[in-house]
């Protein structure tokens, strides 16, 4: 794409462009959810992203993988409407609840696109789940998804979220003794 | 030995669940910790249970979070990715003045307006010009006056006085008695006619109250 766009091949470069946005908006889209914890925000940031690396593509070094520097634009995105909306919230009447845990929630996916794994997964016990995953602190549970369901590592996590590696590693291990807590008393409750 | 005789805490087993998916690594002495899960079949069960409950955990969060990118969600942003780059791609869109007529945004039709202006304008002067110089003509000895053109320098001037000169309606030549009386005459009484009231109101009253003054 960055060659299409160097030689001013529009139509080569609006087609690779098109390609990279279907190869990468899905997981964009969930990293940005993670991290925004709303379906609005996060898929207006993930716009934003695509857009800034089609404007700065000239800039993008061929020799590291464009997965790295994507996840960094769309990390910076999302930082900037973090704290575009606490300056927002900050000015907001109190007691008035404008982000719920996730969002507002979109259409459930159809049944058909769920693996064997998630069909053996009732609904209750994943009510239950990301109960438990909602009740970690934020930092714990960016860090959990990012690291545990993404499966980015603790260093790429911190360059996301502007910890520092090690800090990643302890939000993550009491993010995971936390739920183990959480899914013990469950179980025990039950 | 210590691997066999104590049983391993959660801590132990999330290191290392981490371990296995690394994101942790195993330090020196956690060689007893793999040892002993080996060895022990309770600890083995409750790592197991761990592991499941923690895939567990992820699934649902993956499946939560995939819930939010169905299919047409993904194409509408797709679109909407796609237009706003073409959108930067056309570069900045200038915007009409509203009250502007359609001439005007054309960019054409004042330049030829302009024109048409600055050609009117000309023609104006032209016509200006040379009907001034047709009425000039027309007035009598306006011919002798343009045909002199500019005015003389100051070294042609004692040649272009000499018709002058000879213009002039010259009288004969008088004596000095003659002149004399002529100038007396000229002083004393005023020939305009418009003069000769207020002469009579200021300077002859004068005289009249002058005289007696003097006798």
């Amino acid at each position: 794409m960055k060659a299409a766009v160097l030689a001013g091949q529009r139509d080569q470069a609006r087609e690779a462009f098109s390609d990279l946005v279907t190869a990468h908006q899905r997981h964009a889209t969930r990293l940005a959810l993670y991290l925004l914890r709303d379906a609005t925000e996060a898929d207006e940031a993930v716009q934003d992203a695509f857009v800034k690396v089609f404007t700065h593509i000239t800039s993008y070094r061929e020799d590291l993988p464009f997965e790295a520097w994507f996840t960094r634009i769309l990390a910076n995105t999302c930082r900037d409407r973090q704290k575009a909306r606490r300056r927002r919230e900050r000015w907001e009447v109190a007691g008035v609840d404008r982000h719920p845990e996730f969002g507002p929630r979109v259409e459930a996916a159809p049944a058909t696109t769920l693996n064997p794994e998630e069909l053996l997964l009732g609904d209750e016990r994943r009510r239950e789940l990301m109960k438990a995953i909602d009740a970690l602190p934020d930092r714990q549970r960016t860090v959990l998804l990012l690291c545990h369901v993404e499966g980015q590592s603790p260093r790429d996590v911190g360059e996301m979220t502007g910890l520092n590696e090690s800090t990643v590693r302890v939000h993550l291990f009491r993010a995971l003794r936390k739920l183990r807590i959480a899914l013990e008393g469950g179980r025990v409750r039950r | 030995m210590f691997a066999v005789k104590r049983h391993l805490d959660d801590n132990a087993l999330i290191r290392r669940y981490l371990a296995d998916r690394g994101l942790e690594a195993l330090k020196a002495n956690d060689e007893a910790l793999l040892r002993h899960l080996v060895q022990c079949p309770a600890c083995e069960d409750r790592y197991v249970a761990l592991q499941i409950a923690f895939d567990q955990a992820r699934d649902a969060a993956l499946a939560d979070a995939e819930a939010a990118c169905s299919p047409d969600r993904m194409a509408h942003q797709r679109d909407r990715i796609l237009r706003r780059v073409e959108a930067q791609y056309a570069g900045p869109r200038v915007l009409p003045f509203p009250a502007a007529s359609q001439g005007a945004r054309t960019g054409q039709h004042p330049r030829v307006i302009r024109r048409w202006v600055a050609a009117a304008a000309v023609a104006g002067l032209v016509v200006g010009l040379t009907a001034g110089r047709l009425l000039h003509l027309g007035e009598p000895g306006a011919e002798s006056t343009a045909r002199r053109g500019p005015l003389p320098a100051a070294s042609s001037a004692p040649a272009r006085q000499e018709p002058i000169m000879r213009a002039v309606n010259v009288q004969p030549v008088m004596n000095e008695d003659q002149f004399l009386s002529e100038v007396e005459l000229a002083t004393a009484s005023p020939r305009t006619a418009e003069l000769r009231a207020i002469y009579a109101l200021t300077l002859e009253e004068t005289r009249d109250v002058v005289r007696p003054g003097k006798d």
